[in-house]
């Protein structure tokens, strides 16, 4: 099944299985129903699937209050860049109240897409993982692996956590992640979310080279969950690098003792539309190759450049 | 039905003689150390429109709270005990004077950044209504809180989906020490909130005026009502604050020559009165020697 099939089953059982679940949100119960993902949760719960006005910060107050009455919201948006308008709730309220509160546990969910490709531009392709894992309280999923989202969503609505669930749109038609698992892994390729793709591309060329690389995406972001061993290692992300996600890895590893660590992401601009701009500006796998190359000083070539995912998204959004 | 002046006298001393309390040992003693916003002057908003409220609705509120939660029955040794920055404050010494909560008394939360609590009021709402359970929710909040976007998004919402939401608006004309002539254009907000749904407005100097119109507000699904009060203190802390030059010191002196504690005072019996009083002046004593023996949190781990 596509990583867009496992949403939409997860948002349907998580529905037929808690009759206090919603979902809210713009689009949620529109003819194109979030790209397919909430048609089928509106057809079969028409009461608890609810379309909003935009009125996102208030949305998101609202949802906390739901929460402390019990309910368990879902609130989507078709963007995680979206969520800036609703940062006040999402920080001062609801990312704190749990702590505030005597460890009064509630349950609320935030899912967010976050673009990639078809020149979605500043605006709409943003992966904001880092800046809301930053908020002690507010704990960020970031499932990668189709076979990870129905998971992912058990999580959220069963930790007692506001959780926010972000999902890659350049994923959603992938079925499954082509990486190789090594019992002792030469580097580790850490990631953040659709860079996977890259990830996993490289590491196959790299395998043909002897080099045995380790993907390894983060899909629970405040977890950071990180390898123990402690062979070489790349971060690559499509966040900022600055003050970002992998910044933090590259500290817990070398705090366990790791000094062979290196980091790849995007510059540090806002991201451009034009099809010429947006390929240069995230991580490819021949940004890794060569990244990967020089913590391990060997020489490897790069097949032809291919970005993953670009040919089946022909957009618009 | 005639109006409960005993009640409103009971909720309104004990709100006055608590913040009193708070004023006269916040510098002497050092000991509650939080940013405190005083609602003398304020109270018989808060408890008129309580009144109107069933024991199962859910309020909120803002950093200006201890009159809605002490109105709402919140209990008054974890109020001062959460002050004292205690292990028994309503939240454990985590929130303090802004923060204030209790649940079991229908007090959801209260939270300092204006507009907040209208957005988790609505969420309320929106549960009272899946669950078909008649309760009401209630924002409480300042005039200042109508210049922010969560209040237009809220108003908007509750008047599409005719959520059981009570907006509650204190015009006490200041937000902290700007005058509402320099937020907001000429007119009263409440005729502005009209387009959206039931709205009304009334004096907090007749606290019955209050109760009646919050009674009415409460069965609108959603209303809007605007009180005008007025703030005897300055916006955060225990003193006087004419010397800032916001205001005069005539305009308070003013204000408070038509205080309506003294008027609520005289519709019941004196003898009643001071039984009452002195009730409310062993319980606020108790509650500081309480706060002042319980023990500190735990310390947070790192």
């Amino acid at each position: 099944m596509t990583y867009r099939t496992e949403v939409t089953k997860a948002l349907t059982n998580t529905l037929q299985n808690d009759p206090k679940a919603l979902i809210l949100g713009e689009g949620v119960a529109d003819p194109k129903g979030i790209f397919g993902t909430t048609l089928e949760a509106a057809t079969r719960f028409p009461d608890r699937v609810m379309e909003t006005p935009l009125s996102e910060n208030m949305l998101t107050g609202a949802c906390l209050g739901l929460a402390l009455e019990g309910w368990k919201p879902i609130y989507v948006h078709a963007r995680c860049d979206l969520l800036m308008t609703a940062m006040e709730n999402m920080v001062n309220t609801t990312g704190q109240w749990r702590q505030v509160h005597q460890d009064r546990p509630f349950t609320m969910v935030i899912r967010a897409l976050v673009g990639r490709g078809w020149g979605q531009g500043p605006n709409h392709s943003q992966a904001f993982h880092a800046m809301f894992a930053h908020i002690p309280g507010l704990r960020v999923l970031y499932p990668v692996d189709p076979a990870s989202v129905a998971s992912s969503y058990e999580d959220a609505m069963s930790c007692g956590w506001p959780t926010l669930v972000l999902e890659p749109r350049r994923l959603y038609e992938v079925e499954e992640l082509d990486y190789a698992r090594f019992d002792n892994p030469d580097v580790h390729i850490i990631t953040f979310g659709d860079v996977v793709l890259d990830a996993s591309q490289a590491a196959q060329t790299l395998e043909r080279s002897g080099i045995k690389a380790q993907v390894y995406p983060i899909e629970d972001v405040s977890a950071m969950n990180l390898p123990e061993s402690n062979v070489p290692a790349l971060v690559a992300d499509t966040g900022h690098l600055f003050l970002g996600a992998a910044a933090e890895v590259m500290a817990r590893l070398m705090e366990q003792g790791n000094t062979k660590v290196k980091r790849i992401g995007p510059p540090f601009t806002a991201m451009p539309t034009s099809t010429a701009l947006e390929r240069d500006w995230y991580p490819t796998q021949s940004n890794i190759i060569e990244a990967v190359s020089g913590l391990l000083d060997v020489s490897v070539r790069p097949l032809e450049p291919v970005e993953a995912g670009e040919a089946e998204f022909k957009g618009p959004f | 039905m005639s109006f409960d002046y005993e009640q409103a006298y009971q909720w309104m001393y004990l709100i006055r003689h608590t913040e009193e309390e708070i004023v006269d040992r916040y510098h002497k003693f050092e000991q509650m150390r939080c940013p405190t916003h005083l609602s003398i002057g304020q109270e018989a908003a808060a408890v008129g429109a309580m009144m109107a409220l069933s024991p199962e609705d859910h309020i909120y509120s803002t950093h200006r709270c201890h009159a809605h939660y002490l109105a709402k029955g919140g209990d008054l040794n974890a109020m001062i005990a959460e002050l004292h920055g205690k292990a028994t404050g309503c939240t454990g010494g985590w929130g303090g004077s802004m923060h204030l909560v209790d649940e079991s008394a229908g007090m959801m939360g209260a939270m300092p950044v204006v507009g907040d609590y209208i957005s988790l009021a609505i969420g309320s709402a929106m549960a009272f209504k899946l669950d078909g359970s008649g309760r009401v929710a209630v924002a409480f909040f300042g005039d200042a809180a109508v210049e922010t976007g969560q209040f237009w998004e809220a108003v908007n919402y509750a008047a599409l989906k005719k959520l059981p939401v009570m907006f509650v608006c204190e015009n006490n004309q200041y937000a902290t020490a700007t005058h509402i002539s320099e937020r907001q254009p000429a007119g009263e907000i409440y005729q502005r909130v009209k387009p959206f749904m039931w709205s009304a407005h009334v004096e907090d100097n007749d606290i019955a005026a209050v109760f009646e119109a919050a009674k009415e507000c409460r069965s609108a699904n959603p209303g809007f009502l605007e009180i005008e009060t007025y703030r005897y203190r300055e916006h955060v802390g225990p003193n006087y604050d004419w010397d800032l030059g916001y205001r005069t010191e005539a305009e308070v002196v003013e204000r408070i020559a038509q205080d309506p504690l003294p008027s609520v005072r005289e519709k019941i019996e004196g003898s009643l009165a001071t039984k009452i009083e002195t009730d409310v002046q062993r319980q606020v004593a108790a509650a500081f020697d309480a706060a002042d023996a319980a023990p500190w949190p735990e310390a947070v781990l790192r």
